[in-house]
């Protein structure tokens, strides 16, 4: 009787931790996706902010024509690009170009006194600060789910679930990090 | 190894779990014993004839009662109500600072890929923010006081509470400190009452009383270990979200050394543990001694700090670095009766609003007039109710308003005057410190000669509102400077005269001073 409460209850335990892995399992993948999804997103509203953005510096900088132009052609590229690896090319070049525009414009100090000019400033630094937000979060993610799916006993949820380890983002160059870094 | 982020998230987390799991069968237990005392002493109730079993389903009945109360307790509600009371808006899209706030916040909303909280701005000088629900709050103090990434990091440090739900069972754990409070009120009023000691029942009331005084001590005591907890955990996962350990060292910094511009409705104990700094005066919670080490609802914030900056990797004068003010070019003088006051930087000129027409302004590039600086502004319709002047569209510390261009004298919009007194002017000198001491003095003179309406101070013809062409009223703005305004109650529009906003902030300063010494 003892032993068959004691099989039982190991039994019942067994389903629970499945049921539990399982279902801990679905939600990270979720996350994975979502933060994916929100990199998407943001690069969009990149896109759509840029025309806004060279206009009013047009008004301000108009000789600054190579930076403004080289800003619109890296957007075009960027919306046009049909291959994943087309739109991260393309994307981090319009991330360089819409710096130098950013570097460019320090050397106009009447215009930090405007206030159009630093709301658009704002307006630039918030969009790139999210891309880059939602690229860390996307890799913290998949940080978290590789490590999870591998971990025993739970990968044996994640094998029969057929789970498989998400690529990171990579960051092609160092300059491109937009929040220092933490040292380990 | 050095601790990363992650392993200090590991570590708490394993630590709240682990108290929460004691908390609820000792708050039980402790139930239990006391139930045991009065079954023994003689007072005895109906308990006298229970046996342990009982006892301890009682307690445990008892324990899931507060639980459920907790629950209803924890309500957004609260929170919405506690803000009104606060006078707390949402942020103003025409406000670049306020726009920033709302900035960040959804800038760590995708950092913790969560949905974008809802954003409050509490009108008050003092520096804070805190966060319950889907709620996150800060303060206009410290808005002005913080830079970009200083606000990115309290921000996330409030979006991890978010992310945890801890303000949920910061409210819950609450609801038992308060039960157990309450019934040791009431034991004390038992104690103490006549009735009881004409039986002769004093000595089992006391020991009553002794025992619920100490299981008080122990629940506050693990409820406060509890807290610390989230506190430390929030911090770790500010840092995951914002990469950036040493905004978070200098924000808290900043923070810190705020405490007295704290107001009464701020040291609200219920809600102090939802701040991320404890904004009552003098709080125990930011001593590191005994008392603090027990009972506060916050870890010391030098502890805080320390913790980010190895995080950092960072020394303590590299953060007292990065606090020091950067160097603007400062490169304009304005002149007041006689002297030259300066240097300034263009934003800071405009925040003089005693500069009128008349001021003699030096640039780097010589002498120019108030009109040269305000052409660069769009001009608004209407005139300025003091001077038939025209009005431009400028900026106060980011504050949109209307400025005349030949009086000097603001038009405010009433949702935001608070925040024109409470974003700090920090380029106020000593020089116009006593020219406004003096303008006080003399007003406070007009009101103690004659009677206290603000007509004697300002006896003026009444202004008539540049929108809806109304007679305004005149009115003081506060008690303690006793400036008087116009005001129209129609559009609600404020105007101050040239100079009165710098009075009205130079007085409050004086007086804030008063406390910090």
């Amino acid at each position: 009787m003892i032993g068959v409460l004691i099989i039982l209850g190991v039994v019942v335990a067994v389903v629970l931790w499945y049921f539990a892995t399982y279902n801990r399992f679905v939600r990270l993948r979720q996350q994975v996706k979502n933060a994916w999804a929100q990199i998407d997103v943001q690069l969009k509203r990149r896109h759509d902010l840029i025309p806004n953005l060279v206009n009013t510096v047009k008004g301000y900088a108009a000789h600054e024509r190579e930076t403004l132009s080289a800003v619109t052609e890296a957007r075009a590229k960027a919306t046009s690009a049909k291959t994943p690896e087309e739109a991260i090319e393309a994307e981090g070049e319009l991330t360089r170009a819409l710096r130098q525009l950013m570097l460019v414009v320090e050397n106009y100090p009447n215009l930090k006194a405007d206030q159009h000019f630093l709301e658009l400033m704002e307006e630039l630094r918030t969009t790139e600060n999210q891309i880059a937000f939602a690229r860390q979060a996307y890799n913290d993610n998949v940080m978290i789910f590789n490590t999870a799916i591998k971990r025993i006993p739970d990968a044996i949820v994640a094998s029969q679930m057929r789970l498989k380890e998400y690529p990171f983002w990579e960051i092609e160059e160092e300059s491109d990090r937009e929040v220092p870094e933490v040292k380990f | 190894m050095k601790k990363t982020f992650w392993d200090i998230q590991r570590e708490k987390k394993r630590a709240i779990t682990v108290l929460f799991l004691i908390f609820f069968p000792f708050f039980t237990l402790a139930l239990v014993g006391l139930f045991h005392i009065i079954k023994l002493t003689s007072y005895g109730l109906f308990l006298r004839g229970a046996t342990s079993l009982e006892l301890l389903l009682f307690s445990a009945g008892i324990s899931l009662i507060i639980y459920y109360l907790g629950v209803l307790g924890a309500k957004r509600d609260r929170i919405i109500r506690y803000l009104e009371v606060l006078r707390a808006q949402k942020p103003d899209p025409q406000d670049l600072k306020h726009k920033q706030v709302q900035n960040v916040v959804r800038e760590m909303a995708i950092a913790a890929t969560v949905p974008v909280p809802e954003v409050y701005v509490i009108p008050v000088l003092a520096r804070n923010a805190f966060s319950a629900f889907n709620i996150i709050a800060v303060t206009e103090g410290a808005i002005s006081s913080l830079d970009r990434d200083e606000l990115q990091a309290v921000v996330a440090h409030e979006m991890a509470h978010y992310v945890r739900g801890d303000s949920y069972y910061k409210g819950v754990l609450s609801t038992f400190v308060m039960a157990i409070s309450l019934f040791s009120s009431v034991s004390l009023l038992l104690a103490g009452s006549n009735d009881d000691r004409k039986k002769g029942a004093g000595g089992a009331g006391l020991i009553v009383l002794l025992y619920l005084m100490l299981v008080e001590l122990l629940t506050k005591f693990i409820n406060s270990l509890i807290s610390r907890r989230m506190e430390d955990l929030a911090d770790a996962m500010a840092v995951q979200f914002t990469r950036n350990p040493l905004a978070l060292a200098s924000a808290l910094w900043k923070i810190s050394r705020d405490r007295t511009r704290g107001i009464s409705a701020f040291s609200n104990p219920a809600m102090a543990s939802l701040f991320i700094v404890n904004p009552a005066i003098r709080a125990i919670d930011e001593s590191s001694g005994l008392l603090g080490d027990l009972f506060s609802t916050h870890p010391p914030v030098n502890k805080r700090i320390n913790t980010m900056l190895k995080l950092a990797g960072a020394s303590r004068q590299q953060l007292l670095d990065r606090i020091a003010k950067p160097k603007q070019e400062r490169d304009w003088w304005v002149e007041k009766d006689g002297k030259w006051l300066g240097p300034f930087t263009l934003e800071e000129l405009m925040e003089k609003t005693w500069i009128g027409e008349g001021s003699k302004i030096r640039g780097k590039e010589g002498i120019i007039t108030f009109r040269d600086i305000l052409s660069k502004f769009k001009q608004a319709e209407g005139e300025c109710p003091r001077c038939k002047g025209p009005l431009f569209h400028t900026y106060y510390k980011n504050v949109p308003l209307l400025r005349c261009g030949r009086c000097g004298g603001i038009i405010v919009r009433e949702d935001r005057v608070l925040r024109l007194i409470a974003r700090e002017q920090e380029s106020i000198t000593e020089k116009e410190m006593e020219y406004t001491q003096g303008a006080i003095d003399e007003e406070r003179g007009k009101i103690y000669r004659g009677g206290v309406s603000p007509g004697v101070v300002d006896p003026s013809m009444p202004l008539v509102c540049p929108r809806c062409g109304k007679t305004m009223q005149r009115r003081f703005f506060n008690f303690v400077t006793y400036t008087p305004v116009d005001y129209c109650p129609k559009c609600k529009l404020f105007f101050f005269d040239s100079g009165e906003i710098e009075m009205i902030t130079a007085g409050l300063k004086r007086i804030d001073s008063l406390y910090t010494r």
